[in-house]
């Protein structure tokens, strides 16, 4: 996933349905099986977005160096610190399904209220604050309010 | 703003009808998913009043229409184990919380690292710790699902044994298992409806697991060399018939334990054999053997606990070398707390562990090897299994405290005993003692003990221990105990203590500052004597 040639799971399902021999299908798309961090896929999309981890970190509403450790794959998210910064890289719901499953996080799960705001959320392009403010509303636990 | 206020509206309508029991959700906020199966799925949830983190599992009830008692994990109180809180429920479903364990399972940790031959022993030795208390619990409690995925390591490398959605009770003369439940690789052949499952299922699993934690894979792998002691446990765990395997876990976690020993003995054995090539280089053809007794065959007494070993071995005054069987029949009295052995009462007396310090023995099994023990002072360990206790002819004292024993009859199976001191041992009943005829100290203080019936008849008990205990009353105690002279009450609380009056014998009643006026009350007007303590 270093290199932006990353495809979505949808999009090699997609591709799999399309491929009508399967040995050839795995070579041609071999790199899509490579394991790759958590903190590559943060640098991975700080490139091709052309962003800088500060703008990342800020935006997810992150202490700094905490941040930065999580860019350098010293640290490991919380599931929540993953979803804060899927709202700070715009992730719709697919995305920020593939970063847990990098972080080894539980996926969201739409029959528990407080995920069902984030997917919502996320679908809909809502921000990170806005989002904080309706898990409020509801009586909710925010979006980092405790670490696991 | 407005378009906020209206998500936030359709979501309560979205959400006024759910599934789950109200009062479950009234109480705790889901916050993730940890598993979903049909019918039944596993949250993370955080207390609404404190915000502690639990875990909740509900079982649809159409899909699951009887679920075990899961308030067993109440009974079977152990640091292994995580603690059951409470359980809701309605029309639908069924949600039963227990306590969060922080850590990482296994799988991931064993990922993570390459773990060495003394690594698995010791985990596997802390997972038959665990099996122990479920199996020993009455009736015996099979966990059925053992599987990397389902042993938390915590930060301090305690495990955790998680997930007991499927663990039955066994009940004798069942029949087969009706239905499979486990993981295939960990099921033994007996649960995909072979026969009933019992504890050997569990043992089964265990052996799995090893074998995985050495070879990676849960499957036999013969061009992967394994220790062999180790093998020989991972093919006695998991022989296909439940008949050729261990019999009990104590059983796997002795066979552990020659693993252990045996493997911490493989790098400086192989430094004295270098040693032992250069000296019989330097002596060519002296005849070594006529002149040490360095090959003279040795029978060596191998102990399960290597603390008790230390006791013993600081009794006998022989740090190092074979204990003879003189050495043994020498031994009269052990000393120990925590994880320290001491030589004699006065050092056990004054040490001052850290009660955190919890001890390593789990079993006395090894007091077998004492025939001539008198007097047992253990404190400050985890489960001890207090089997070996039961036959010692010639043992009078038996002194622990601070620890959670197996039950009190096997050391009613000690005849001559003279003095029980049980504080702090998680027994709830001392009933069995009533054997000992010559019993003149009882101390149960710190038990969950709440009423002279689980204390028992006890003729000739001259001093009664009843600290920390909470009871309604104590009438009839002259019909239980008639001959008791001392009783100690500290920090206990007794609502009527007027049977005490009724002793004829009594001399001294032992209270804290605070309980003086009360029970000076009781005895106004008799020769009692009312003795402060500070603890």
């Amino acid at each position: 996933m270093a290199e932006m040639d990353r495809i979505s799971t949808d999009e090699l399902l997609a591709l799999l349905f399309k491929e009508r021999n399967l040995e050839h299908f795995l070579q041609r798309n071999e790199s899509a099986y490579l394991t790759h961090s958590f903190s590559d896929y943060l640098n991975a999309w700080c490139k091709e977005h052309l962003e800088v981890p500060e703008q990342v970190i800020r935006r997810a509403n992150l202490e700094k160096s905490y941040g930065h450790q999580l860019f350098s794959g010293k640290r490991n998210p919380s599931r929540d610190t993953v979803l804060q910064l899927a709202f700070a890289m715009r992730a719709d719901l697919a995305q920020a399904q593939e970063m847990l499953r990098t972080a080894r996080r539980s996926p969201l799960y739409p029959r528990i209220k407080r995920d069902t705001v984030i997917i919502y959320c996320l679908h809909n392009h809502i921000s990170l604050l806005d989002t904080q403010i309706i898990l409020q509303d509801l009586q909710l636990p925010l979006l980092g309010g405790r670490e696991k | 703003m407005n378009e906020l206020k209206h998500i936030v509206k359709d979501m309560e309508t979205v959400f006024a009808e759910s599934r789950y029991p109200a009062d479950f959700l009234a109480a705790y906020d889901q916050m993730e998913c940890l598993a979903s199966h049909t019918g039944r799925e596993t949250f993370l949830v955080q207390r609404k009043t404190d915000q502690e983190m639990a875990v909740a599992t509900c079982y649809d009830r159409r899909v699951f229409p009887v679920r075990p008692d899961m308030t067993l994990l109440g009974e079977l109180s152990h640091p292994g184990l995580p603690r059951y809180y409470e359980q809701f429920q309605n029309d639908q479903m069924l949600c039963i919380v227990r306590e969060y364990i922080e850590g990482e399972t296994l799988a991931d940790y064993a990922r993570e690292r390459q773990l060495s031959v003394e690594d698995v022993v010791s985990i596997a030795q802390r997972l038959c710790d665990i099996l122990e208390v479920l199996h020993m619990h009455k009736p015996a409690v099979v966990h059925r699902d053992i599987k990397p995925e389902n042993l938390i390591v915590k930060p301090d490398g305690q495990i955790v044994l998680i997930d007991f959605d499927i663990a039955r009770c066994v009940k004798d003369g069942a029949g087969a298992d009706t239905v499979f439940f486990g993981t295939k690789g960990y099921a033994p052949p007996e649960q995909y409806g072979f026969g009933q499952t019992d504890a050997r299922a569990d043992i089964y699993a265990l052996g799995v697991l090893l074998r995985w934690m050495v070879t990676g894979s849960v499957r036999e792998n013969r061009n992967i060399t394994i220790d062999a002691a180790l093998q020989n446990v991972i093919d006695r765990c998991t022989a296909f018939s439940p008949d050729d395997r261990y019999k009990e876990i104590r059983q796997v976690r002795q066979g552990l334990y020659r693993v252990g020993k045996r493997s911490a003995r493989i790098r400086p054995k192989r430094a004295a054999l270098w040693l032992a090539a250069a000296v019989l280089l330097m002596l060519g053809g002296f005849a070594v053997g006529r002149y040490t007794n360095w090959f003279r065959p040795s029978q060596k007494t191998v102990f399960a606990e290597p603390l008790i070993e230390e006791a013993v071995r600081l009794m006998a005054g022989k740090e190092n070398g074979t204990l003879t069987a003189e050495d043994l029949a020498e031994v009269k009295r052990l000393y120990i707390y925590g994880t320290e052995a001491f030589a004699d009462a006065e050092a056990f007396d004054a040490c001052k562990v850290d009660t955190s310090t919890q001890g390593p023995i789990r079993t006395l099994d090894d007091l077998a090897l004492l025939p001539g023990l008198e007097e047992l002072h253990i404190g400050r360990q985890g489960y001890v299994d207090v089997s070996g206790v039961a036959g010692l002819a010639r043992l009078y004292t038996v002194d622990l405290k601070h620890m959670r024993i197996s039950g009190a009859a096997p050391i009613a199976d000690a005849p001559g005993l003279r003095h029980a001191i049980l504080f702090d041992t998680g027994l709830t009943d001392v009933t069995a003692l009533e054997n000992c005829p010559w019993l003149e100290t009882l101390d149960v203080g710190l038990n969950a003990i709440t009423a002279l019936k689980q204390i028992g008849a006890h003729p000739n008990v001259r001093s009664l221990g009843l600290m920390w205990l909470e009871m309604d009353n104590v009438d009839d105690l002259a019909a239980y105990l008639p001959k008791v002279q001392a009783v100690t009450l500290q920090h206990g609380h007794i609502g009527d203590m007027s049977g005490l009056r009724e002793l004829p014998d009594l001399e001294a009643v032992y209270v804290l500052k605070e309980q003086e006026e009360e029970v000076k009350k009781v005895f106004a007007g008799t020769d009692v004597e009312i003795r402060i303590t500070e603890n």
